[in-house]
């Protein structure tokens, strides 16, 4: 999961950062610690650089960039994605989101998956698939993306 | 279909009086991934059925995996040809390799390493010709990760979800397995694992009915039966699920291949040894609750611990 907070890691050879506007709005202390140490640095806003502009900014950095991404949770997979296609990895990057988040359930029966918002702690639902109660546990996969659903013991 | 094993090849699982989540395992005398037991056919056949009806759920494999899956295959068949040479041979003209089960009058021809030439995946296919669950797990990054497997007999966990997971994720479910440091040592166990040296390790619990595929998918279906253990019908109803699982550090790929045999044997039948049933009512009289719970015992434990002691008098 991301980081709720961007930490600054000085003495990279150049930043990046990339964010839609409020995004850009928690990076600003760290912009604001690379301008102090007169750092070279480069921002991206997700809005103005849709999926194809932004992979050519991504693509045209050089090696030593460190890369912040700050974006509401819609396109947070989106985003960490394309950044790790191109080559970014965990030492290279810090990846927040923010704004209302949505988790997926996995069915343990149907593997469906159930769409909810993290804000909405409920212990049970209904798979939106086949109708199974479901226990939600901390079970999570990374390749799925989802917590696993059991099956409530009725 | 009754799977229940016979006494003679069941595995007794305990050592002591007192059962704990431990690295339990200890050399394997007779390397051999594979047993071949008097259930074979039955299994095979529901093994089969399961792979064909529910190949989401039976079956999993990253791309990464297929050299690996076929020096599994090479492995198995090595196996099961030089401990039963009277039921599996192999025929080999350079890649071109022909396997013949008589258990089930079958000839596969195939080309090694041509994943073209055979109907499933590599671990797919020999995966139907033995009574094990196979579970592989390739190492990277100092870590293990179920990057391939077939799974037909689950004890409550599934293989759709595990899938790609590593050795901790994989185990968080467990209680304790954090807390204790149980994770750290045995991952650090698994990881210094060499070639030539496998190991094996007996996991063991009880279930309502004798079904096999007790995977997550079907919970739904034999979770219930739980409900309806009483002490006069727990002997024959409850049975004893124990899981030999091996485990082989493969060479080529350096992964840990895992096979594991689930045996079935009804309570009645274990509780006919009389050293088994005073071991066993003693560790199940003190067994920790969080580890009933989880081994999904803790809703018949009571008539089980009636029962037992009503065998126990009685002899």
């Amino acid at each position: 999961m991301g980081k709720s907070t961007p930490v600054f890691l000085p003495g990279k050879r150049k930043y990046l950062f990339c964010g839609d506007k409020e995004g850009m709005s928690y990076l600003e202390p760290v912009i604001l610690a690379v301008k102090a140490q007169n750092g070279e640095f480069e921002t991206g806003f997700v809005e103005i650089k849709k999926s194809p502009e932004l992979e050519m900014w991504l693509r045209s950095q050089k090696m030593g960039s460190y890369l912040y991404v700050s974006v509401c949770w819609d396109r947070y997979k989106e985003i960490k994605a394309l950044a790790e296609s191109i080559g970014f990895t965990e030492e290279e990057a810090q990846f927040m989101g923010h704004g209302e988040k949505i988790v997926n359930i996995f069915c343990s029966r149907c593997h469906g998956m159930t769409r909810i918002r993290e804000s909405e702690s409920t212990l049970e639902l209904k798979c939106t698939h086949c109708k199974l109660i479901l226990v939600i546990s901390d079970h999570y996969s990374l390749l799925r993306d989802a917590y696993l659903g059991y099956a409530a013991k009725r | 279909m009754n799977t229940a094993a016979d006494i003679k090849e069941f595995p007794y699982p305990f050592k002591g009086e007192v059962y704990r989540y431990s690295n339990n395992s200890i050399p394997l005398e007779t390397p051999s991934s594979i047993t071949v037991t008097s259930t074979y056919k039955e299994e095979m056949i529901l093994k089969r059925k399961l792979l064909e009806n529910h190949p989401e759920r039976c079956f999993h494999s990253l791309p990464h995996t297929q050299l690996a899956q076929w020096e599994i295959v090479s492995t198995i068949i090595n196996h099961l040809t030089a401990y039963n040479p009277k039921l599996f041979s192999l025929e080999k003209q350079n890649r071109k390799w022909t396997l013949h089960n008589k258990l089930l009058n079958e000839t596969h021809h195939f080309i090694y390493g041509d994943e073209s030439s055979l109907p499933w995946q590599p671990l797919d296919f020999i995966g139907r010709h033995v009574q094990e669950d196979l579970i592989f797990m390739m190492q990277r990054d100092g870590d293990l990760y179920m990057d391939a497997g077939q799974l037909c007999f689950p004890a409550n966990w599934s293989l759709a979800f595990n899938a790609g997971m590593n050795f901790k994720q994989i185990h968080r479910p467990i209680p304790g397995f954090k807390e204790e440091g149980l994770d750290d040592r045995i991952l650090t166990f698994l990881l210094k694992m060499e070639a030539g040296a496998p190991w094996v390790r007996r996991n063991w619990s009880l279930m309502a009915g004798n079904r096999l595929d007790t995977s997550l998918e079907t919970f739904d279906q034999w979770g219930g039966d739980r409900r309806k253990v009483t002490k006069d019908n727990a002997g024959e109803f409850v049975h004893f699920r124990v899981e030999v699982q091996k485990l082989f550090r493969m060479p080529g790929s350096n992964g840990v291949l895992f096979t594991i045999h689930t045996h079935l044997l009804s309570l009645e039948k274990f509780a006919s040894n009389p050293n088994w049933l005073k071991q066993f009512f003693h560790i199940l009289k003190e067994l920790p609750d969080s580890v009933a719970e989880y081994k999904g015992i803790s809703m018949f434990k009571e008539p089980v611990l009636d029962y037992l002691r009503r065998q126990d008098e009685g002899k």
